[in-house]
């Protein structure tokens, strides 16, 4: 298991280095330039160069890729082009809002997902399953955007259950935090909750006619320690894949949660600074939010070790 | 387990890929008066929706338009600054006039402190406008007409340029001629702690960057007699539309911007609307000599397109009823407003078709680049340009690379918006020689000619006759198709009082009480 740690963490500088140059590069097929944005449409063009050449954006695309890379190797992100803030300050401001959601909607996914799949899983081929597997099938299909959409006019706009826009940090107000998430979470968790749910489903039902199952309920085990003991963690397995899905999913789709809840995180920065061609900021965002899916990914790779022994064998 | 890290690994390039690549593709006014500070509540909080982030409270940096003006003039103030009627006013300054088309003289009022408090005076006005200018800032080349500036007695100012240059006064009210104390020029976190004359002090521990932004009253403000103000402000950042009218009917926020689509839903919900058109927009001609496409050469053919646009119709479709149908490219009650071009290339289909006809071109085709913004009133003017002939096919591109492509000879028309005000900054931007919107480098020297006069008159009488000449010209030549003067929108909570829309298309929170 360590060895395995290991070797994932090694991989983590390499990947992160492959990302930021595919970033790097695909910001520079944006057109335009970050001077026309902060000097505006009565800017000369001699302005405009002025400050390209005063913000090194005219040098060569390899040099300031190589400038770049060596400021991150110093710890150093930069600073905005645009604000003049450094990148580390910016992102420290708007991480904890994306993470929030991304964390939230994980475990709304999880918990609901796993409930209605165990539930659905011992029941198969019963009307409860039929409705299940046609409840996850309208989830699996419903987009993220539109759903958050559909939450907040009745929920915040009409009946004022959930404000509308707007964060509240976990450490000022802890009920406020969750009012405040809790809209954007459930659309972001949806999808996974039905895929992890048609997931879990499935492994229970199969998992139950195992002989193992058999053998550990006619030592006299009860049905439901045999499913929390031995059910449910074999059938675990396909849902930490799914699961690792869901975080890569929940982090661009905050994008679009982020825009509607009025949330100021990674997705709306993200947005505002490719318009902005504040190229620090944008390998910021990307370095920041690769290096979370890669350790979830790794975590994930923990937690197969964890769930099934063979994997920590090979 | 090697199979899943795999599609894992493809999952994570996609995902970034994916998402990278989705960014990249985003890339008549009514006024209210206000009323004396004295009677107004100074105990609320007034909460606006800013749809953008502060960039800088450093004036040599700060960007001038939208919100960045509202960040800065809590806790700036300037020389001059514009009205609610869009004329230039004193604010720092008590008086100021215009010598000759290159002096100035500026009185300034006295017992004025900055937040650090210190005393205003002619001396720290030379030496912030000397700041900027040294700074070597996107903000000083706007300042470089000024050959001298001389702090003659502490409560007079006078500015001697090397040329004439009516820009002078608007660059004074915008962010850039923010008075900053001198105490604080060497600070090294000034982007984000300034220290002005303004109504307001930044509350950074109230604060959240990126997020909302707290002002609360500076004790002892100069103008406080005359200008109402809520004890604390609070601008809230919330960059979509929908949010934003969200957050009004939800009284999360009280007054903020809105896009006119959703004017009709704010005042269904009790919100007040205000409205005020700070732009023109139609077709630029950029190949005014018709080096590209030869019919944009002729002015019969530029005349008929212009007969060509059913503008009752464009504000009705892409505006949603908020704008003006004007022909015009200057805004009611500023200088250059011509009455009579409000009416001009009425709606005429058949008198087109015979302009194009005479012109001896056929068969009229050109490419126009547009915006997602502003597709819907591009589309429609397509389908009435299509109706006399004319084909102008469209490419979309991303909002921000709009701008730097209509600075290149690629398109040979542009429709994008202009401010409808500042005669002198136009010209500057679009029709002279070295304009960045004119690609083509084409030299009118009418045009020349007229923007001279309009900089060498020094009465108020004779600016309006020059820049009258001006707006006539651009319209009449057919270089600027003016299909409407759009209204920028805000909706507001009825408990405000004193809700103007400014000029720079988003309201004027100075005033405005509870």
């Amino acid at each position: 298991m360590t060895r395995l740690l290991l070797r994932r963490l090694a991989a983590l500088i390499p990947t992160l280095f492959v990302v930021s140059l595919v970033t790097f590069a695909l910001v520079q097929l944006v057109p335009g330039n970050p001077a026309t944005q902060i000097l505006g449409n009565d800017a000369t063009n001699a302005q405009i160069a002025q400050l390209n050449h005063q913000l090194g954006v005219d040098r060569p695309v390899l040099s300031q890729y190589v400038g770049y890379v060596g400021h991150v190797l110093h710890g150093n992100l930069g600073t905005s082009v645009y604000s003049g803030q450094s990148v580390v300050s910016t992102l420290a401001a708007r991480l904890p809002v994306t993470m929030s959601l991304v964390l939230v909607s994980t475990i709304l996914a999880l918990i609901v997902g796993m409930a209605v799949g165990v539930f659905a899983g011992l029941r198969p081929r019963s009307r409860t399953d039929s409705a299940v597997l046609a409840g996850t099938s309208v989830g699996l299909s419903v987009p993220g955007f539109w759903l958050a959409l559909l939450l907040v006019i009745p929920l915040a706009v009409w009946v004022h259950l959930f404000p509308a826009t707007g964060y509240v940090s976990l450490l000022n107000n802890p009920l406020g935090w969750a009012r405040s998430i809790l809209l954007g979470s459930v659309a972001l968790a949806v999808v996974s909750g039905a895929a992890i749910a048609r997931q879990t489903r499935s492994s229970i039902a199969e998992v139950m006619t195992r002989d193992y199952i058999r053998a550990a309920r006619a030592r006299g085990l009860s049905r439901r320690r045999t499913v929390m003991k031995h059910g449910l963690k074999n059938a675990s397995i396909p849902v930490v894949t799914v699961l690792g899905f869901h975080v890569n999913a929940a982090i661009s789709g905050a994008l679009f949660v982020e825009l509607i809840f009025g949330l100021n995180g990674i997705g709306s920065l993200a947005v505002a600074s490719v318009q902005q061609h504040d190229i620090p900021v944008v390998q910021g965002i990307v370095l920041t939010t690769a290096s979370v899916v890669i350790v979830v990914n790794l975590l994930v790779d923990v937690a197969y070790g964890w769930l099934n022994p063979k994997v920590r064998a090979g | 387990m090697s199979q899943i890290s795999c599609l894992r690994r493809v999952a994570l390039l996609g995902t970034v890929v994916a998402s990278v690549t989705v960014l990249a593709a985003c890339g008549g006014s009514s006024s209210n008066s206000g009323k004396k500070g004295s009677s107004a509540d100074a105990t609320a909080t007034l909460r606006y929706g800013a749809f953008q982030d502060l960039l800088s409270f450093d004036p040599a940096k700060a960007n001038a338009g939208g919100d960045q003006g509202l960040y800065l003039g809590m806790v700036y103030d300037n020389l001059v600054t514009y009205d609610a009627q869009g004329k230039l006013v004193p604010q720092l300054a008590s008086s100021f006039k215009q010598d000759s088309p290159t002096h100035y003289t500026f009185t300034l009022h006295t017992g004025v402190t900055y937040q650090d408090g210190s005393a205003f005076t002619a001396t720290t006005v030379k030496q912030d406008l000397e700041r900027v200018i040294a700074s070597g800032g996107p903000r000083a080349t706007l300042l470089a007409p000024i050959e001298t500036i001389s702090a003659v007695n502490p409560t007079t100012v006078t500015m001697t340029l090397k040329t004439p240059s009516p820009d002078l006064l608007p660059t004074l009210a915008t962010a850039t001629g923010a008075m900053l104390s001198p105490q604080a020029f060497n600070r090294s976190n000034l982007s984000r702690n300034p220290d002005g004359t303004g109504p307001y002090v930044y509350d950074a521990s109230a604060s959240a960057a990126g997020d909302h932004y707290t002002f609360t009253a500076k004790p002892q403000w100069w103008d406080s007699a005359n200008v109402p103000r809520p004890h604390t402000v609070v601008f809230k950042v919330l960059t979509d539309d929908t949010a934003r009218l969200n957050a009004l009917k939800t009284n999360q926020v009280d007054i903020a911007t809105i896009n006119a689509s959703g004017a009709a839903e704010a005042k269904g919900s009790g919100l007040k609307v205000i409205n005020r058109a700070s732009t023109w927009t139609g077709l630029t001609i950029l190949d005014r000599n018709g080096q590209t496409v030869p019919a944009l050469g002729s002015q019969k053919v530029r005349q008929a397109m212009a007969l060509a646009l059913n503008r009752p119709a464009l504000v009705k479709a892409a505006s949603f009823g908020y704008g003006q149908p004007s022909a015009q490219v200057f805004a009611k009650g500023t200088p250059g407003y011509d009455a009579s071009l409000d009416s001009a290339y009425a709606y005429n289909v058949k008198k087109a078709k015979q302009l194009i006809t005479e012109s001896g071109f056929k068969n009229i085709t050109f490419t126009a680049p547009i915006a997602a913004t502003y597709q819907s009133l591009a589309e429609a003017m397509q389908g009435q340009l299509a109706a006399v002939g004319i084909t102008m096919k469209l490419q979309l591109l991303p909002t921000t690379a709009l701008a730097a492509a209509a600075r290149t000879t690629k398109f040979p028309v542009l429709t994008f918006p202009f401010p409808n005000i500042q005669p002198y900054a136009r010209y500057k931007a679009i029709w002279a020689p070295k304009a960045g919107f004119n690609p083509f480098h084409v030299d009118d020297p009418t045009l020349d000619s007229l923007t001279k006069q309009f900089a060498a008159a020094t009465t108020t009488d004779a600016q309006n006759t020059a820049a009258k000449k001006i707006n006539d010209e651009v319209v009449n030549s057919g270089i600027a198709i003016v299909a409407e003067q759009p209204d920028d929108v805000a909706a507001y909570s009825s408990k405000l009082q004193g809700v103007n829309m400014s000029i720079y298309l988003v309201p004027q929170l100075r005033g405005i009480h509870f």
